[in-house]
């Protein structure tokens, strides 16, 4: 039976290489080819910027004999990048798939039904782990010492380092299903808080791990001793990477032992909560005075209640306006220390706009609101499109919400950061510019790669925000139009001076945006009515 | 009102629908029947714009959907089989964006949804998210949300699926109403007891191709239609 539903199991997370998304058609072969080719690029394109980490710390950890630190930092980065990540994904595969209840119907074990649903928990974190671990592998053998018991220990420890991570986020998957189970009201408000506060925790970790690593490379000998006698996880962490067979052994128990409880512990309650609805009070329709509104107010209010009523879209999708009202309040508080770290830099005065607006663009490309919007749409595309609503105005609606949600906090972030560098008029209005411009090109761009490559046929909406290849290769293509501007900048401030530098960056960004809208409004529209 | 001309449809090598024609008049409702699989929902689909087609065309009003699709989509309503809508939405939040899109006022739109809401027995819910409501709720909302913008032609597929009685008995009284004020409805179904007795027209469709339709004397005589449909299917014992 367990065969059967893991079979099943990986048929779903497979189907995208099998099938057309759009159409649900069995794919070409060369199409299954340059999808397998896009899904390598992408992970090749982590991996780089991972093993350019790696190469940092692996040489000098090295040559102080201190092999297993440097596993043990990266296995400690990657099981914490893998909870994190999995977390959300854990509560969306395992309590929201839709054929939860065709499964339920039939007479299996609820238990097996959660020992395959965690499988395909397992082989994600398996590859969020493998991400981080394959470079730090490969960045070891490149630099470090090669000892051949390290090479055979990757693919156990990764295996074994998954299955901590499938405890992790399966703990907090079923928190967030009991929270959605006993609460009835307010769901949205207290899904962006209980991100708010995810996210918190992430990046608190990141920085902690930052800090530490670079107390660490400062404090090798006295910090490695410290380490191995008071965090002996950590030290069995980095043997066991280094194939010594004792602390695998240990690994092994102490990772398959924590992947038996979390198995344990979540059969009792799976079948509750699965069958198990609360429902809130029941309101009763009181007519009022209805309003109208113009068709595009409409859609974009369909678009802000789709937005509401789905946790991990909201996570995904307002990460950097999270991070913008952060950065705003950061910069009010500490603008002496930024400008005085400025007055470090030559030409502090020319170069604060420029800096500001870096800043601000890097974090608004992490709002990726347009590229699974396409494919959120799923099984109700039908309704839209048999609406009168022209597909651009479907297209500009997803496009409203991104700059309702982006443009105040970035405008905002903007803002703050200019007075606290203390910038000047012509300089600020260029940098507001810049960031108006690069917002609405981030969210264009992620249009185009949502209706290039769109998943509408998902069993949870996790797979379509977190596991589709539209939001990944938007955060990308962002990170790629900033690294351009950047360098375009660079290049233009000898000749044009630094705010002569924004003004050209102004310029291309105008450039990008009304070739981006009006490849949206023709081709986008086709591509909208092929769907 | 409708009028479908040399419609096809093929899907990879194989057509769903071949050449098919129909006319659909003011006051008529026109019934469309055949096996699962025959084409009726690809016809469907294709009447209201949400299915591109190969060859022909349908003239909604005289207007052809594939040189304006949007005047023809304000003039109708489109009802799925299996109705799919935002759950996220409640169900006054839905109908309210339907009417919004159709830009309905406040005056009309109000006096629809009580009208409706009430012959189906589905205003107090309202105030419910579309995700608590059950299969036939959802039916009935997607029926009110076609009403709400009073269109001239209603588009529907399998609409009895999963309605109570009085909601069924509702819907054909409401069917007829609607013809009877100079609308005209289109839709597929497999009841073909509900058919005979509530179509002023039907047609027969097999793998993609009409095999009769008129009038519903024309296409039944004396005999019923259950006994004709069996029989264009070569199905019928003896």
């Amino acid at each position: 039976m367990l065969t059967v539903l893991l079979k099943k199991q990986w048929l779903e997370m497979t189907a995208s290489l099998r099938r057309s998304s759009v159409t649900g058609r069995v794919r070409t072969g060369w199409k299954a080819a340059a999808f397998l080719v896009l899904a390598a690029c992408v992970a090749l394109l982590v991996m780089g910027s991972v093993g350019a980490l790696a190469a940092l710390i692996c040489q000098p950890l090295s040559d102080a004999g201190l092999d297993w630190l440097y596993f043990a930092l990266m296995g400690a980065g990657a099981l914490l990048a893998g909870v994190m990540g999995g977390g959300f994904t854990a509560y969306g595969i395992l309590y929201c798939a839709r054929d939860n209840e065709q499964l339920l119907a039939l007479p299996i074990p609820p238990g097996l039904i959660l020992a395959a649903r965690m499988a395909s928990v397992w082989l994600l974190g398996a590859g969020y782990l493998a991400v981080i671990l394959l470079p730090a592998y490969a960045v070891y053998f490149a630099l470090g010492a090669r000892p051949a018991a390290a090479a055979l220990a990757l693919l156990p420890v990764t295996a074994l380092l998954a299955c901590l991570t499938l405890a992790g986020s399966c703990l907090v998957g079923w928190l967030a299903a009991v929270a959605g189970s006993r609460i009835t009201r307010y769901k949205a408000v207290l899904s962006l808080l209980y991100a708010a506060l995810i996210l918190v925790l992430a990046f608190g970790s990141q920085f902690a791990v930052g800090k530490g690593m670079l107390w660490l490379m400062t404090h090798l000998d006295q910090a490695a001793s410290g380490l191995r006698a008071d965090a002996q996880a950590l030290y069995l962490l980095g043997r066991a990477s280094l194939g010594d067979l004792p602390a695998l052994g240990i690994l092994a128990a102490v990772s398959l032992g924590a992947a038996g409880a979390a198995w344990l512990a979540l059969r009792r309650s799976y079948l509750r909560i699965m069958t198990t609805r609360r429902g809130g009070p029941r309101a009763v329709y009181q007519e009022k005075p209805a309003r109208a509104h113009s068709v595009r107010a409409a859609l974009l209010a369909r678009e802000l209640r789709r937005l509401a009523g789905c946790t991990s879209y909201m996570v995904n999708g307002l990460l950097g306006s999270l991070l913008l009202a952060a950065a705003a309040v950061a910069a009010v508080w500490k603008a002496g220390l930024l400008r005085g770290a400025l007055a470090l830099l030559p030409g502090p005065a020319a170069l604060g706009p420029a800096l500001a607006c870096v800043s601000v663009c890097s974090l608004a490309s992490m709002n990726l609101l347009t590229p699974p919007s396409v494919s959120l749409e799923g099984g109700t595309l039908w309704l839209i499109r048999s609406l009168p609503v022209s597909p651009w105005q479907a297209l500009r609606a997803k496009l409203d919400l991104h700059m309702a949600l982006t443009l105040p906090p970035a405008l905002a972030a903007a803002v703050c950061l200019l007075w606290a560098v203390g910038s000047g008029p012509a300089g600020a209005l260029l940098a507001l510019a810049a960031v108006w411009l690069y917002t609405l090109l981030s969210g264009a761009l992620g249009l185009v790669l949502g209706l290039k490559l769109p998943n509408l046929h998902w069993t949870s909406e996790t797979a379509a925000v977190k596991q589709s290849a539209a939001p990944v290769l938007a955060l990308f293509a962002n990170w790629a139009v900033l690294a351009l501007l950047a360098g375009l900048w660079w290049l233009a401030r000898a000749p044009l001076g630094a705010l002569g530098g924004l003004a050209a960056c102004c310029a291309v960004l105008a450039a990008f945006c009304a070739g981006t809208l009006a490849w949206l409004r023709r081709g986008g529209a086709r591509a909208w009515q092929r769907l | 009102m409708l009028n479908i001309q040399h419609l096809t449809k093929a899907y990879g090598g194989k057509k769903a629908v071949d050449d098919l024609s129909l006319h659909i008049r003011p006051g008529e409702i026109y019934g469309f029947i055949g096996h699962n699989g025959a084409g009726k929902t690809t016809t469907l689909k294709s009447c209201c714009g949400i299915l591109q087609f190969d060859e022909g065309d349908i003239l909604v009003d005289g207007v052809s959907i594939r040189q304006d699709p949007l005047a023809c989509k304000r003039r109708l309503a489109y009802i799925p089989d299996n109705p799919d809508l935002y759950e996220y939405m409640t169900g006054i939040q839905y109908l309210d964006f339907v009417a919004d899109v159709f830009g309905v006022t406040a005056a009309d739109r109000a006096g629809r949804i009580r009208r409706y809401g009430d012959a189906f027995g589905l205003t107090e819910d309202l105030a419910q998210p579309v995700s608590a409501y059950s299969h036939g709720m959802k039916q009935k909302l997607a029926i009110l949300s076609a009403l709400v913008h009073a269109p001239r032609l209603l588009l529907m597929d399998e609409p009895f699926v999963g309605l109570d009685p009085r909601a069924s008995h509702q819907l054909k009284v409401l069917m007829r109403q609607f013809c009877d004020e100079g609308g005209a409805i289109f839709f597929s179904t497999h009841v073909l007891e509900v058919a005979e007795k509530l179509c002023d027209k039907v047609a027969i469709i097999r793998a993609g191709r009409l095999v009769r339709a008129g009038t519903m004397e024309q296409v039944k005589g004396d005999d019923s239609l259950e006994e004709v449909f069996l029989e264009l299917e070569g199905e019928k014992e003896g």
